[in-house]
């Protein structure tokens, strides 16, 4: 019997829960991507060790199909791990994981594509693969280089599934609105499609754009204030709003190509004062989890 | 020598990008084969492996001892050396050094230049295997990678993480320790059989240690393999996969134990352009696409993948569900794109932008209207061409707004899809135009053809690269982002193959007169100067030699292909006698003008010697004949007729002094000097020509 979608979840927390990782909860704000979580975004950061695996839910307004489209939508989940330093077999432990879950080696063929990763609004960039599984995209797996424009030293590994994407798979079901959900014949079409074509409206239709250009400007300023009090983690917060706000933006088609570009950088900014300040933190603090290797 | 051992430097990486593995083994290669000779290593053979996984060396009968030397180096003088206390000098421990001895130990000799210092240089008795372990890792700290990476606590960079690296010579290890890792003869094989590190007991064995786990490193053999597997799925059901070597070469670099497995799709998708199908295949999937012996497209596909599942049916399924979601989006965008005629997709080019600054792909689809209209009759070609031409061009580039081409997988099909929809319009030839405007579109592939796709491939390039110009994105050193440099050559192998006889000058002209707006006044010079810079490739086919294209690009020709007459005219007659000796005198009197032209009106009065006489006859005589030539177009004749100024030339410059005290003598001297010129010119600058004498007497 293959794996509900929250045994899913369970399994991989057991499995990276043994290999020597903190299990956090998800990051209670609006984001892309599992990156923006503070749990990578600062602790890929600075010299001291980490490893973390979670769960985040991910929102793309652009993404939003209207509940319509198979396997594409604007609110999904991500599981993230980032080991720090990234281990010697992290490829490995990565392949164990993919056994875990039913995805054995000898059944399938696993490959690693090349794939350089880069979040323009975090600053962030490294390179490693997209991995395929009998040719679907199944994992982003990146050794970072750069977060907030700061070189990174250690390198830490992130590996990134598209939990909906790889259930579907373990499951052989066609759609993720037929995901079996866990528990009894609840699915994931009962728990979220009717919010996905609320959002997926609100998102392409109905949202303020003239409040949202607003509170992009209000957001930004905050960061820039917070950080002169240095207040890192409530600066970065108003970070990750100035990106959800540009992406919804975005996705209302209130930005031109042109405008675009200086958005982005704009957030680039912000996230690269906030990196800087986090750093100068945490070495005032003598960085403490040095002490705990 | 006793060449009997052998040697493996294997470095163990997590999966490489594919592109990157021929580089860096070209690389491996070229700085081991230097290091070793300078440390006087020969071998029988160097073979190269190589997977996703790893990057291997393989000598073939080594010495297990270096050759030795035993030789006598001269050096600076005693006096340089030494100084006045017999102490060496900075000049002398350098030398010493750089010799690899002791300053001490240098020899003194005499020679013709006086006294000087001896390094008498012995060495050898190094085992291969010690040297080899100082090589290697400069080997691999020598790879050079397009992008690179530091992984964990390391500081090293590499395409992608080290994992080990297995070196060993005969039976022993070679040491040496890089990123972090210390070599050993221990390697892995193919990560889905799971097995532990192997190792390589004797050199030698390499390839079969990793050929028991399952991996086939040696790249012909595996690509051998796969061709020979590929082959055999389709002929299993009688059909033909067409030879497709880049493919090939492109899933071998990435599988290491390569299988394949044939996969169908539902056959109405075949009702999709072929050209979309095989695209959705091969770009992103990298499959080959099976036809029957006729030629026409089967559903069905063949894949290759790295080690064999045990149920290959779960394996083709998935990938089945790939392919079919891939060419149901496919299906989605024509179905889609075939709701409004090409000419509604064409009106929303206003929303495209082309290039920073320089308007809308509807201005450009507007000038290239324009500019067909002009070109035709400038290529002599009939008012039916300009009419399926004129429609070709307001249509070539609608494709771009369509729902298929903005997919970026599918986007390397632009021009085919919009001569796809054209065609589907009951616009046959208009949509053949469209289909080929971009050829050539890599140096090598095929040209346009038919006028009407030759017109407008023309006026495409050539709007394109007045643009960039105009916009000041103009290539320089290795960057062309625009790929200018390919599209100039495409005009003129285009220009070159229907024989158009047009001046690249109109050309430039034509192309900058339906731009809005003033050009600058170098604009057309920059152009036709960049244009002209591809002569080369195009006159490389025909064997003429770059100095010849150098000095007929210097002058005028009412066209591109007298351009290239002349360039064969010259050419052809270059090494005679005759011809060096005209070059001789031309570049006389070529060299000896100013480079300003004189505004000054030749005298007849104040031509005073015979031999200025005698020049000045002959240069109106010749002049005169030559422009007879030029006429017709006939530059043999051209270069037969300058013949007959040389004797008169070097009659001149030996009685004649140019520099005269007298200015109004002087003057009118180079004026006369410029006439002759003028008519030497309208074959070629003699001054570019070279001899290979000339790098001696310069």
């Amino acid at each position: 019997m293959a794996l509900s979608f929250q045994e899913l979840i369970l399994t991989l927390d057991q499995y990276w829960s043994r290999q020597g990782c903190v299990i956090q909860q998800p990051y209670d704000m609006e984001k892309g991507a599992g990156t923006f979580n503070p749990a990578t975004f600062f602790r890929v950061l600075g010299p001291e060790p980490y490893h973390v695996a979670y769960v985040d839910p991910c929102r793309r307004p652009k993404d939003g199909r209207y509940g319509e489209n198979p396997n594409r939508m604007q609110h999904y989940y991500q599981y993230q791990i980032i080991l720090k330093p990234s281990p010697d077999n992290m490829v490995e432990m990565y392949l164990e994981s993919l056994e875990q879950i039913g995805i054995r080696q000898d059944e399938h063929d696993i490959r690693f594509v090349e794939d350089d990763w880069e979040s323009p609004t975090l600053g962030a960039s490294g390179l490693g693969w997209q991995v395929w599984m009998d040719g679907i995209e199944i994992t982003q797996f990146t050794f970072f280089q750069t977060t907030g424009g700061l070189e990174l030293k250690p390198v830490s590994g992130e590996i990134t599934f598209g939990l909906e994407r790889i259930a579907t798979v373990i499951q052989g079901v066609d759609s993720v609105w037929d995901l079996h959900y866990g528990s009894k014949n609840i699915t994931y079409r009962d728990i979220f499609l009717q919010n996905e074509k609320a959002f997926s409206a609100f998102n392409f239709e109905h949202s303020n754009a003239k409040m949202l250009l607003r509170h992009f400007k209000d957001f930004e300023g905050e960061v820039k204030r917070l950080l002169e009090l240095k207040l890192v983690g409530p600066a970065y917060d108003y970070v990750i709003k100035a990106s959800h706000t540009f992406n919804l933006l975005d996705a209302r088609g209130a930005i031109s190509v042109a405008e675009r570009t200086n958005f982005i950088g704009r957030v680039r900014a912000m996230a690269r004062g906030v990196a800087t300040a986090y750093v100068k933190e945490r070495e005032e603090l003598g960085f403490p989890l040095m002490k705990k290797g | 020598m006793n060449l009997t051992k052998d040697a493996v430097l294997e470095i163990g990486c997590e999966e490489l990008p594919s592109s990157y593995i021929r580089p860096a083994i070209d690389q491996m290669v070229a700085a081991a084969e230097a290091s070793l000779k300078d440390h006087r290593i020969t071998y029988q053979h160097l073979y190269t492996y190589y997977t996703p996984r790893r990057l291997t060396l393989f000598f073939k009968g080594l010495p297990e001892m270096q050759q030795d030397v035993n030789k006598e180096v001269t050096g600076p003088l005693v006096s340089i050396a030494f100084d006045e206390h017999g102490l060496p000098t900075r000049a002398g421990e350098g030398f010493a050094k750089a010799q690899g001895v002791s300053a001490a130990s240098l020899r003194r000799q005499m020679t013709s230049k006086g006294e000087v210092v001896v390094a008498i240089k012995k060495g050898g008795g190094r085992l291969t295997s010690e040297i080899m372990a100082e090589v290697f890792p400069e080997v691999i700290k020598k790879i050079r990678f397009p992008k690179v990476q530091r992984w964990g606590n390391g500081t090293f960079l590499f395409a992608r993480p080290i994992r080990w690296i297995c070196s060993v010579f005969s039976r022993t290890v070679i040491p040496f320790e890089i990123a972090g890792l210390y070599s050993s003869r221990e390697t892995y094989g193919l990560r889905a059989l799971k097995q532990g590190p192997l190792d390589v007991v004797e050199a030698g064995d390499y390839l079969e240690v990793l050929k028991q786990a399952g991996v086939i490193a040696d790249p012909a053999e595996r690509r051998n393999m796969v061709w020979n597997k590929v082959q055999q799925a389709a002929s299993e059901l009688g059909a033909v996969v067409p030879q497709d070597p880049d493919l090939l070469d492109d899933v071998n670099n990435l599988v290491e134990s390569p299988d394949v497995i044939m996969g169908s799709f539902d056959p109405h998708y075949l009702g999709l352009p072929d050209q979309v199908i095989v695209t959705a295949m091969r770009e992103h999937q990298k499959y080959f696409a099976v036809r029957d012996k006729e030629g026409t497209l089967l559903p069905r596909f063949i894949g290759v993948i790295n080690g064999t599942p045990k149920d290959k049916q779960v394996v083709i399924r998935a990938n089945e569900g790939v392919l079919k979601a891939r060419l149901e989006d496919a299906k989605f965008f024509v179905a889609e794109d075939i709701k409004i005629p090409l000419e509604g997709w064409a009106e929303k080019l206003s929303g495209i932008t082309w290039l920073e600054g320089m308007g809308t792909m509807a201005d450009k689809s507007i000038r290239l209207q324009k500019l067909v209209k002009k070109l035709v009759p400038l290529f002599g070609l009939s008012k039916e061409v300009a009419k399926v031409t004129e429609e070709a061009a307001g249509l070539c580039k609608a494709d771009l707004a369509t729902n298929i081409i903005r997919e970026k997988e599918f986007n390397s099909l632009q021009g085919y899809m919009g001569g796809f929809y054209a065609i589907k319009e009951g616009k046959p030839s208009v949509g053949e135009a469209i289909q080929r405007h971009y050829w050539p579109r890599f140096s090598g592939d095929k040209l346009p053809g038919t006028p009407e796709s030759a017109v407008l491939s023309i006026a495409d390039k050539l709007d394109t690269i007045v643009g960039c110009f105009r916009a000041r994105l103009i290539p320089s050193g290795s960057q062309d982002p625009f790929a200018l440099r390919r599209q100039a050559l495409g005009i003129l192998q285009i220009l070159l193959a229907n024989k158009y006889a047009v001046s690249l000058e109109d050309l430039v002209k034509t192309a900058q007169s339906c731009f809005e707006g003033k050009a600058k006044p170098k604009e057309k010079d920059e152009v036709l100067e960049f244009l002209k810079g591809r002569l080369q490739s195009v006159l490389e086919s025909k064997n003429i030699s770059y100095d010849v294209v150098n000095a007929v690009a210097a002058t005028e020709a009412p066209t591109f292909i007298d351009l290239i007459e002349k360039a064969e005219a010259v050419q052809s007659s270059k090494m005679e006698k005759d011809f060096q000796e005209l070059a001789i005198a031309a570049g006389r009197v070529l060299r000896i003008l100013p480079p300003k032209k004189l505004k000054v009106k030749l005298s007849q009065a104040l031509l005073k010697e015979s031999e200025e006489k005698d020049l000045h006859k002959a240069v109106e005589m010749v002049g005169e004949a030559v422009a007879i030539s030029l006429e017709k177009r006939d530059y043999t004749d051209v270069r037969q007729e300058l013949q007959s100024l040389v004797k008169p030339i070097h009659a001149f410059f030996e009685k004649i002094l140019v520099m005269d005290k007298n200015a109004k003598v002087k003057n009118n001297r180079l004026v006369l000097l410029q006439e002759t010129a003028d008519v030497l010119l309208s074959l070629c600058d003699f001054r570019k020509l070279v001899y290979a004498s000339e790098n001696t007497t310069k």
